[in-house]
């Protein structure tokens, strides 16, 4: 029990690293997701092609495999990675595929008359973009965008694998000191990811009925 | 490029690979076994199954997979009484924590697609004198499985990329293999690439497959 007490600073000091890279790796999405997206929609097919297999590559490879290439792998190319960057990095990518989609599937939604009517209001194409299809289409991108902030959450646990001390890392090392506190030191593990994506997902559905 | 590398580990590799498959077979038809279970749970007449199954599917749906298998592998049989029955193989624990994730996920898209089958459905079966278990089986499943199938197919993809989490825990599939390569003193850019390269290209016939059968077992459109 007292060595599961003294395990606990350790767990919320990990904890609060968790937060750090799923934050740094949401904005990133974020803005990986709104650049890609935007361009997917509205670009010919010449440059739409070559950016969807790039967004389908980084929704395709396993996140642990794209984590391990960015830490192991980019050395050998002369560029070095830290341990949190290569786990930042990696989330962005994998969730900014995803939020590709998420902004491209929104835009594409919003229907053609919408921009016919800026066209006859004499809009620009970018008016057009931020003044009638963009202030729509956010609102259908808030839920997945909000179920997309748990997905991070939870996928960051991998971060743990290539030695960044987020929660489950400082799990591991305390388990690694004293294997007999496995069990509660584990499922409070557990519990604080449920305790944050619970109510993340929740706020999704929510808002998911309450938009649509 | 190096890929000389690549080819002195190959059967290693081979060999993970057909593991990961038969995890990611295995894997599936469990979360899918889970997903029916849970669905069928959930729209009980009777409240305590129902809320056994919520509880269930919310917390492994909101909770990693990774730190499920640590917990089954290494949390469970420190259980005080009944832990030392409770020690798996690491690849019984690996592939149960995907099955319950992935499972839970299956619950929810199932409970979803039933819900999603018009109420006239129901309404027409019961007015042909069909008992609530033929009417599940004959009419609203059939068409449940169509409405939740690109999500269930999405959720086999998932799975299969998630089929990476088991080298954590010592599991020699594919990545495991070639991890075990780089731990031989192979390091090596080109062998993560060559595993990459393979992942995303299963995931992508996995993915033209899925979306073959959805065309298949559409309904015909008049």
């Amino acid at each position: 029990m007292h060595s599961y007490l003294s395990a606990l600073p350790g767990l919320g000091r990990g904890l609060g690293t968790t937060f750090t890279i799923a934050l740094l790796a949401m904005a990133l999405a974020v803005a990986i997701g709104f650049a890609a997206g935007i361009i997917r929609a509205q670009a010919p097919r010449a440059i739409d092609l070559p950016i969807l297999v790039v967004i389908e590559f980084f929704r395709g490879i396993p996140l642990l495999v794209l984590m391990y290439l960015l830490f192991f792998a980019l050395p050998g190319f002369g560029i070095r990675t830290s341990n949190n960057g290569a786990a930042i990095a990696a989330l962005a990518l994998y969730a900014g595929a995803l939020a590709s989609e998420i902004v491209r599937g929104a835009l594409v939604s919003i229907p053609f008359g919408q921009s016919e009517a800026g066209a006859a209001l004499a809009l620009g194409r970018f008016a057009i973009l931020r003044d009638v299809v963009l202030p729509q289409a956010l609102r259908r991108m808030l839920p997945p965008f909000v179920a997309l902030f748990a997905l991070i959450v939870e996928s960051s646990s991998l971060s743990a694998l290539i030695d960044v001390t987020d929660l489950l890392q400082a799990a591991r090392q305390n388990v690694e000191r004293d294997t007999d506190i496995a069990l509660p030191v584990y499922l409070t593990v557990l519990v604080a990811y449920f305790v944050i994506n619970y109510p993340v997902s929740l706020l999704s559905q929510r808002l998911e009925k309450r938009l649509t | 490029m190096n890929f000389e590398i690549v080819r002195a580990a190959a059967p290693q590799l081979a060999h993970g690979f057909v593991l990961t498959v038969e995890i990611a077979v295995c894997g599936s038809i469990g979360a899918l076994a889970v997903g029916v279970a849970g669905a069928a749970l959930r729209i009980s007449p009777a409240p305590w199954p129902r809320r056994f199954a919520t509880a269930f599917t919310e917390f492994f749906r909101n909770t990693p997979p990774l730190v499920q298998i640590y917990f089954l592998a290494f949390a469970l049989p420190k259980m005080p009484g009944i832990g030392s029955h409770l020690i798996l193989p690491a690849i019984v624990a690996a592939t149960l924590g995907l099955v319950l994730h992935q499972g839970a996920i299956n619950v929810e898209i199932l409970r979803a697609s039933l819900q999603a089958v018009p109420e006239g459905q129901r309404e027409a079966a019961e007015a042909l004198g069909l008992g609530r278990l033929d009417q599940l089986r004959s009419v609203l499943v059939p068409q449940a499985v169509r409405i939740g199938l690109p999500a269930l197919g999405n959720n086999v993809i998932s799975l299969f990329k998630n089929t990476t989490l088991v080298a954590s825990i010592g599991v020699l599939d594919l990545f495991g293999e070639a991890n075990d390569a780089i731990a031989q003193g192979l390091v090596s850019a080109e062998l993560f690439i060559t595993v990459g390269v393979v992942y995303v290209v299963c995931v992508t016939i996995l993915g033209t497959l899925l979306r073959l059968l959805e065309k298949r077992l559409a309904f015909a459109r008049a």
